[in-house]
């Protein structure tokens, strides 16, 4: 990520030059400080207040805070642990599929570029959209799903009634969704591995298991890092899906940490009753604190593991 | 070097899963297609086939010309699926304008450029990138834009092209990296000043990779539902198709959902970006394997 810093050897580097460069800058500078910087700042500073854009906002220290590790901070809790069992359920299918599928297409497999495709084409299409989709397929009295369920002599399911079911069917989307541009992840990791590794193993007699468990898996550790941190934030990150096909329901069961601090900002629009936007700062900082933290505990955690290779 | 299908039989079990594979990933696709084109009381009273029984047009003309019963606004004409895809262009095309410009810019800035305070930048480019919060920082940003009255589609064009990812920028400085120095060296010493070397040399060389850029922001703002959602709140007529697609099934839950309504526009919405990505998918693995790789 380093930029080559090599001065110009004969044309000289001059002041119209300089101020070119931040001309040229200037408007991607002036957009992160409003749309990136600024932002961050109002979450700090109102986290602090009782502020319902109706009355008068008022100080009060870490109330909010108080607030979100009491009893009023339930319901954020239980969209937190909502979160963990989305993200870690659906990885736990997601990453092996992804891995194994491009295991098999990276060899000189006939068609891979076609299966290549249609594998990603998922990652491709809105999330919203599919959640609809998927809300569609799995839908209690037409739903495509249930229909194969009734042919095949099974009883019906109401998925969207129990909140057990309705996460299952959120992981299945998100499975769907995503497996594809992990999977192309692992072929750009796989590619990297030399040839003649794996040869000289099956030269000494190993099988392609154990060529796959003792040379490519660790040979793709610090791939599979990347790969499960970036799926890994990107599900804890998940709101577009949720909010698309069960939007919380039922009873707050399938609510998620970014969902749930969404409407703490948003839900006086849609229900004319007024907020604390000062209580959904606080919990945007809790929630960010969350990522960061799963962040560093995810690199210290698997630095450990790597260094058993 | 695909060792489990050394064997035919290996390579039978390789081919039978792939192929299953593809039919799970084609079955959600082929079931809106063919939902679509349902009237809407085949599709209520279930079936799994795919074939339609009453094959029709029906839902596409109404989607398109008719609207949703949710969508009229007080005053207005009822807003249709043209509208929504009106809008979606809008957004797509702005943001993907505005995206491969300050993209290209920043990136020569920071690859090519010596000016005082450069890494100090680059460094709060990196940092601010990756902290950026997404839908959780949305209020306060969309609070100051209906401060401007830009707490419309333009205004979520103009988030949209200011919070782009920092893999864009990785992915035009690496493209950036591979042209040579001497090119632009050479048009330094004909007397070019740092921008018109980029107007007139880099910004030319560049352009494959500002169409990766281009493809991909055009995808992901098109795709964009929370964003255009918040800033459009209230404002039917300026709905993209996401935002319009999910406002209908909101607007008619499990039960009595024009769920035909819904599938034409479904299809309305991902039609386009599936057309674009199979014609050049290419570009797309390329650029979002590399782009997030180097991130």
């Amino acid at each position: 990520m380093s930029i080559a810093v090599r001065k110009a050897k004969r044309a000289p580097w001059r002041k119209l030059d300089t101020v070119q460069s931040y001309a040229m800058i200037s408007l991607s500078v002036i957009g992160l400080a409003l749309f990136v910087i600024y932002p961050l700042g109002w979450t700090l500073r109102w986290c602090l207040f009782r502020y319902s854009g109706i009355l008068a906002p008022r100080y009060v220290g870490f109330d909010n805070f108080i607030r979100i590790f009491s009893e009023g901070g339930a319901r954020y809790w239980q969209a937190v642990g909502n979160t963990f069992i989305f993200a870690i359920g659906k990885l736990m299918v997601e990453i092996p599929l992804a891995l194994l599928l491009a295991k098999l297409l990276s060899g000189a497999l006939k068609g891979r570029s076609l299966f290549r495709s249609v594998f990603f084409m998922p990652s491709m299409l809105s999330v919203a959209v599919m959640g609809i989709v998927f809300f569609y397929l799995f839908g209690s009295y037409n739903g495509v799903v249930n229909e194969w369920i009734s042919a095949l002599g099974g009883q019906r399911i109401q998925w969207f009634g129990d909140g057990t079911l309705s996460m299952i069917v959120l992981m299945v989307t998100s499975v769907w969704q995503n497996f594809g541009i992990n999977m192309l992840f692992f072929m750009t990791g796989l590619q990297s591995i030399p040839l003649e590794m794996n040869e000289a193993a099956a030269i000494d007699g190993a099988s392609s298991w154990q060529q796959f468990f003792h040379i490519t898996l660790p040979m793709l550790g610090p791939v599979t890092q990347m790969v499960v941190l970036n799926a890994l934030l990107g599900s804890l990150k998940v709101t577009d899906l949720v909010l698309a096909m069960t939007n919380g329901a039922p009873n707050g069961k399938t609510e998620m940490m970014m969902s749930y601090t969404y409407k703490q900002f948003f839900s006086s629009i849609q229900s004319g009753t007024a907020n604390n936007y000062g209580y959904a700062a606080a919990l945007t900082i809790i929630t960010a604190c969350i990522l960061g933290a799963i962040t560093v505990i995810y690199l210290r955690v698997t630095r450990k593991g790597s260094e058993l290779y | 070097m695909n060792r489990v299908g050394n064997s035919k039989i290996g390579l039978v079990v390789t081919y039978a899963f792939l192929i299953l594979m593809v039919i799970v990933t084609l079955i959600p696709l082929l079931y809106t297609a063919s939902a679509s084109f349902k009237p809407n009381q085949e599709i209520v009273s279930g079936g799994a086939h795919l074939i339609p029984k009453n094959f029709t047009l029906a839902n596409f003309v109404t989607a398109w010309t008719m609207g949703s019963s949710g969508g009229a606004g007080v005053g207005r004409k009822p807003v249709t699926f043209a509208d929504y895809t009106v809008n979606s262009l809008i957004l797509a095309s702005l943001t993907t304008l505005g995206t491969i410009t300050f993209t290209s810019l920043s990136a020569y800035c920071f690859q090519r450029g010596n000016f005082p305070g450069r890494k100090f930048l680059y460094l709060v480019f990196l940092a601010t990138m990756f902290i950026a919060a997404g839908s959780i920082t949305i209020f306060p940003i969309v609070q100051f834009m209906s401060k401007f009255k830009l707490n419309n589609l333009y205004g979520a064009s103009i988030v949209q092209i200011f919070s782009t990812s920092a893999a864009n920028l990785f992915l035009t400085m690496g493209y950036l990296k591979t042209i040579s120095r001497e090119i632009d060296e050479a048009a330094k010493i004909d007397g070019c000043s740092f921008f018109r070397t980029y107007y007139r040399i880099i910004l030319p060389l560049s352009k494959p990779i500002l169409a990766t850029v281009a493809l991909i922001s055009f995808r992901s703002a098109w795709n964009d539902y929370l964003l255009p959602m918040v800033f459009t709140l209230g404002k039917t007529y300026q709905y993209p198709l996401v935002v319009g697609v999910v406002a209908l099934k909101n607007f008619g839950g499990e039960g009595a959902a024009q769920y035909n309504l819904l599938m034409a526009g479904t299809m309305f919405s991902i039609v386009p970006i599936i057309v674009i990505y199979l014609s050049l998918n290419r570009f797309f693995i390329a650029g979002m394997t590399q782009g997030a790789l180097k991130g």
